[in-house]
């Protein structure tokens, strides 16, 4: 149903059953008359027309949008000189109808009382109308959010790096003739990491041992090329296996490690991957390469160095609040350790 | 054609020397690992093609260029690298995408060759031989940022000095080089660059007007506007080259 119409089902069915509800009470203590119900329909349709006003007021100078203090004043003047018209037009209605009773309708307390009466109507439909609005806001506000982490989260995941896939498939090229089993071994870690990189389109966290093997596909993979330049060692303790972990984070941080330390240095050096649990149910994961960590000082291309590690971070943080950390620093002038914290628990559930 | 392989992984070393042996116009010279190794060889063979791989340790291959005096015929090689890619197309430069086809690479052999041919008659008939000097027909590479080029020498019309650096005018644009002026004024054949004063060297083809200026000096008009200032020592050198 479209917010217009639920609108004027909302006023009709409101403002009808005012107009039921008095004639209704009326007939039962003294009887009532068709002209009466014709008053009260009548004052029930200008409830009708004057709120419908009100919300034409609201709309085209956009009270929605005040500050909640100026709101509340302009609101309750506003509902004030509703109140002031409805008690006028009431003593019009009763005039065209006949049902007038000046000694009555006249004295002081009675035109107080309806005062009251119909500025409590309008306070209740003002209160129903912001109200829906408010609720109505928050929602999409809620729903905006949600959708643009999803949107967020998706983007940041990382992907397969081209630049590795070919180097890989030409070194294959060349192994097929030099060392035709080594070449097949390469060509199903390969398809391996093809396959990974094609299914975890929608997971938002794998197994660490998915993740792993992925990993050690890809520096197997990244020894053919390197050859002696690159060492690696591995050190898992077994309870890293119970965790999960955003896919390809731990591989972009090893990526990162080849990238700007290994495939920097002549010699080549060494990347070591420790995985140990926390005290408090918490995943450490370290990453040790050769090399130094320079931040800023990315040589002439800016926007594509250092993207992987902001990606890192902004998955973290948004996954698992300021539960998880991610740090990279220089150990001991030859080494950096990129170090991420994951906790066991995520913030959002699939 | 003399070819020399550079790139820092074996295996592909391996594979494109390989593509290059089933050629019969190419003999490959050698094979360097890295900028500094690729620097002596090209010293010391002489190749008339470098196979350029672009990210290796250290240097990367637009190093290599931007530190080599005269550069050859260059054909990139690369996996998958947007940036260098850019520059490729941008500047219609050749280069070979990893693992390299073998028909795109006998493809930019034989454009080389033809290139090579075309510049080994114009050289014939202008006498040149085997001079040394840098001349009109050759190209040195500039980079500047994002952007790589290699600018026949017929096209600078005005190199001019920045502390350590030169910058090199042509088009509508003047990148930097890191090297000397009088290094470079060294390299330049003199019948085609003039040194008109410290801080400037210009391409007599671009010269448009002359007038006479201080101090018994000159100014130059090239074509494009640009104003030079020809000292008093030089102008008289100048005034000496350009008359019959």
């Amino acid at each position: 149903m479209n917010r217009s119409k639920l609108y004027w089902l909302l006023q009709v069915l409101g403002w009808g059953s005012f107009a039921f509800v008095n004639v209704f009470f009326a007939s039962l203590s003294e009887g009532i008359t068709p002209i009466q119900v014709g008053a009260f329909v009548a004052l029930a349709g200008y409830y009708l027309i004057s709120t419908h006003a009100f919300r034409l007021l609201v709309k085209s100078y956009g009270w929605i949008k005040l500050p909640v203090f100026r709101l509340l004043v302009q609101v309750l003047l506003a509902v004030s000189v509703l109140a002031v018209g409805n008690v006028l037009a009431q003593v019009l209605i009763n005039l065209a109808f006949g049902t007038l009773n000046p000694g009555f309708d006249f004295r002081a307390l009675v035109i107080s009382v309806n005062l009251f009466v119909s500025f409590l109507y309008y306070g209740f439909w003002v209160l129903l109308y912001f109200l829906f609005h408010f609720l109505d806001t928050y929602n999409t506000t809620l729903r905006y959010e949600a959708k643009i982490n999803e949107i967020r989260l998706n983007h940041l995941k990382s992907q397969l790096n081209p630049h590795f896939i070919f180097n890989a498939l030409n070194s294959v090229r060349a192994l097929v003739d030099e060392d035709p089993s080594k070449a097949k071994t390469a060509i199903t870690r390969i398809s391996n990491m093809l396959r990974f990189s094609l299914m975890l389109d929608k997971k938002q966290v794998i197994d660490f041992a998915e993740e792993l093997a992925t990993v050690k596909d890809y520096l197997a993979l990244e020894s053919i090329r390197f050859e002696e330049r690159l060492q690696v060692e591995y050190q898992i303790e077994e309870g890293a296996y119970g965790y999960k972990i955003p896919p390809m984070m731990l591989q972009t941080i090893v990526e990162n490690a080849i990238k700007h330390g290994i495939s920097n240095l002549v010699k080549g050096g060494v990347i070591e991957i420790k995985c140990r649990e926390g005290l408090e149910e918490e995943l450490y994961v370290q990453v040790k390469n050769s090399g130094t960590y320079q931040p800023g000082s990315s040589r002439n291309r800016k926007e594509e160095e250092g993207h992987g590690l902001d990606n890192t971070k902004q998955r973290l943080a948004l996954l698992y609040g300021n539960k998880a950390s991610f740090r990279i620093f220089n150990a001991g002038g030859q080494f950096v350790i990129t170090e991420i914290k994951i906790p066991k628990q995520r913030l959002t559930l699939d | 054609m003399r070819a020399l392989v550079i790139d820092d992984e074996r295996l592909a070393r391996k594979e494109l020397i390989n593509l290059l042996n089933q050629l019969e116009t190419v003999e490959v010279v050698g094979e360097a690992i890295h900028v500094e190794d690729a620097k002596e060889k090209i010293e010391q063979l002489q190749p008339d093609v470098i196979f350029l791989d672009i990210q290796m340790p250290e240097k990367t291959g637009f190093d290599l260029l931007e530190e080599l005096d005269q550069v050859p015929h260059v054909i990139f090689t690369t996996a998958y690298d947007e940036y260098a890619l850019k520059a490729f197309q941008v500047n219609a430069l050749d280069y070979l995408l990893k693992p390299i086809e073998p028909k795109r690479l006998e493809e930019a052999v034989l454009k080389l060759q033809g290139r090579m041919e075309g510049i080994a008659k114009r050289e014939e008939a202008e006498g040149l031989g085997n001079q040394k000097k840098l001349t009109l027909e050759d190209q040195v590479f500039v980079k500047d940022g994002d952007r790589c080029w290699f600018v026949r020498l017929s096209n600078v019309r005005l190199f001019e000095s920045d502390g350590n650096y030169i910058k090199v005018y042509f088009e509508n644009f003047k990148p930097m080089i890191h090297k000397s002026l009088n290094a470079l004024d060294e390299r330049l054949d003199e019948k085609s660059f003039f040194r008109a004063s410290r801080k400037h060297i210009i391409n007599l083809g671009w010269v448009e007007g002359i007038e006479p200026w201080f101090n018994g000096g000159l100014v130059v008009t090239l074509k494009g506007g640009d104003r030079i200032e020809v000292s008093r020592r030089q102008a008289a050198r100048f005034k000496e080259m350009m008359s019959l």
